[in-house]
């Protein structure tokens, strides 16, 4: 079904031939928007080089000779460097950075109608299922300090010589637009991520497993949703990893061995669009088990991992809470 | 406590026929655990069993059994609830699979409401399969309202 207001495909996961249109959907809509990236990529590249050479050329021109042939006597014209410091740092750092953005762009596979579907299971659920930019207004606001410092540069208010303070100055500021241009294109791969909100601090971060060039045969497994939950703890914690296991194995959650890079715990579960919001609901209710229990487990956790404190009897207490649950069960409570 | 179904033959003794089973106290409490144990483990199978099918006949099956009881009429609305699902079309092609494979019994009571009942009289091991449903899986609804109840808190 097509919604004729925003042109966005309505997907049906819930039998063949809707997936396999649903599938087919999703496609060409991840082809029209990697088409859609690279047109822009060229804009922009576009733009910069347009403005290199339109700046620079006169200057080459202009200086070839002067260089060659090495001259005493200085010349002012010929060498002052033509362009404007605060326009070309400005050109140049959002060129290198929407590049960079539009190039993650097409890689994110992501596209309308899914994620309209994405949306509409998890407002279903009862939460919110957001997409996270975080790449771009950190990129705004070092920029903006940036082209501030450069345009007092440019009219004079801040000039240079030789004493300590300023050379002081001009390597911090050198180190500053370095940052500037470099920690944007870190946060564009690590924090623009799709999420969804559970509660303050906690949230479940989507990524898509699916490659729409290779995969052309109907498989009903082609099109799978990885969730991640937020960080748990660290993974050298060991009553966290205890509590960690047992919640993973009683949800039968995916268990994978942390990565070295990464030293935190996190759940992390696998669905299909179909099954979206039962195995989203899955990892929620995780996260619940683990607060419960991560929290307002310690004593039971000292009797496992710690050693005991002295005049503390954690076994008596154990043994106590054991038998009253097995009563309770056996109670049917 | 044994996960096993054989650990539980064992523990008991059961399959050994020269020994009685004598259950007295923390045993019988002990006996009633591990079977409660080990029928929670099949449901929460039939559970993860449901969410691998492609298709979403399983779980409409789990949530017709979920509903049965002597008192209640199960329509097609209360399965779409049952399993928190925004429109009735979704269930629709797993409701008619169901029925065209026997495994429930659709009564047409008017051209809109149509009562739905676990076909047990062709498929009798439906009975146990129920009484494990009904005790041990939460419905979607139910965990919804659990997660929207614990989100709400914080």
């Amino acid at each position: 079904m097509r919604n004729s207001l925003r042109s966005i495909v309505e997907l049906n996961f819930e039998d063949e031939q809707g997936f396999k249109d649903s599938v087919k959907t999703i496609r060409s809509e991840y082809n029209k928007k990697a088409l859609k990236s690279i047109v822009y990529i060229s804009i922009v590249l576009f733009v910069g080089l347009s403005y290199l050479l339109y700046g620079y050329l006169p200057y080459i021109e202009r200086n070839f000779f002067t260089n060659l042939l090495v001259t005493e006597s200085f010349n002012p014209e010929g060498n002052s460097f033509p362009l404007n410091l605060t326009l070309s740092w400005t050109l140049f750092s959002t060129c290198i950075f929407l590049i960079v953005y539009f190039f993650r762009l097409s890689q994110v596979k992501f596209t309308p109608s899914l994620i309209r579907y994405i949306e509409r299971e998890t407002k279903y659920a009862g939460f919110e299922f957001i997409r996270k930019i975080e790449s771009v207004g950190l990129f705004m606001v070092l920029t903006t300090a940036s082209i501030a410092i450069f345009f007092y540069i440019d009219i004079r208010l801040i000039q240079f010589n030789n004493t300590f303070w300023n050379i002081f100055f001009q390597h911090s500021f050198f180190f500053y637009l370095l940052i500037s241009l470099i920690l944007p294109i870190v946060f564009i791969f690590r924090n623009d991520k799709f999420t969804i909100k559970i509660k303050d601090n906690v949230f479940v971060l989507c990524d898509l497993h699916y490659n729409p060039r290779k995969n052309k045969k109907y498989n009903s497994n082609l099109l799978g949703i990885i969730l991640t939950s937020n960080r748990l703890c660290s993974k050298f914690d060991k009553s966290g990893k205890y509590i960690y296991s047992r919640i993973s194995k009683d949800r039968w959650l995916l268990r994978k061995e942390p990565s070295t890079m990464s030293p935190y715990l996190h759940f992390e579960e696998y669905s299909v669009p179909f099954n979206f919001q039962k195995q989203f609901l899955n990892i929620v209710l995780a996260l619940n088990e683990w607060e419960n229990n991560y929290t307002s487990n310690l004593d039971s956790l000292n009797y496992y991992f710690s050693k005991a404190l002295y005049g503390y009897n954690y076994r008596k207490k154990r043994l106590e809470e054991r038998n009253e649950l097995i009563y309770f069960k056996f109670l049917n409570f | 406590m044994s996960q096993s179904y054989k650990d539980f033959l064992d523990k008991y003794k059961i399959d050994d026929f020269k020994t009685s089973l004598k259950l007295t106290g923390h045993t019988k409490v002990d006996f009633y655990n591990d079977i409660d144990k080990l029928l929670k483990s099949m449901s929460t199978i039939f559970d993860k069993l449901a969410t691998i099918a492609p298709m979403r006949g399983a779980h409409v099956l789990m949530a017709v059994a979920k509903l049965t009881g002597p008192d209640k009429v199960v329509n097609k609305t209360d399965v779409k609830n049952s399993l928190n699902i925004d429109r009735l079309e979704k269930i629709q092609p797993a409701i008619e699979y169901l029925e065209k494979a026997k495994y429930i019994t659709i009564e047409k009571k008017t051209e809109r409401f149509h009562i739905i009942k676990l076909n047990d009289r062709d498929n009798p091991d439906l009975k146990v399969f129920r009484e494990i449903v009904q005790k041990y899986w939460k419905s979607p609804q139910e965990e919804v309202e659990q997660a929207k109840k614990w989100s709400e808190e914080g």
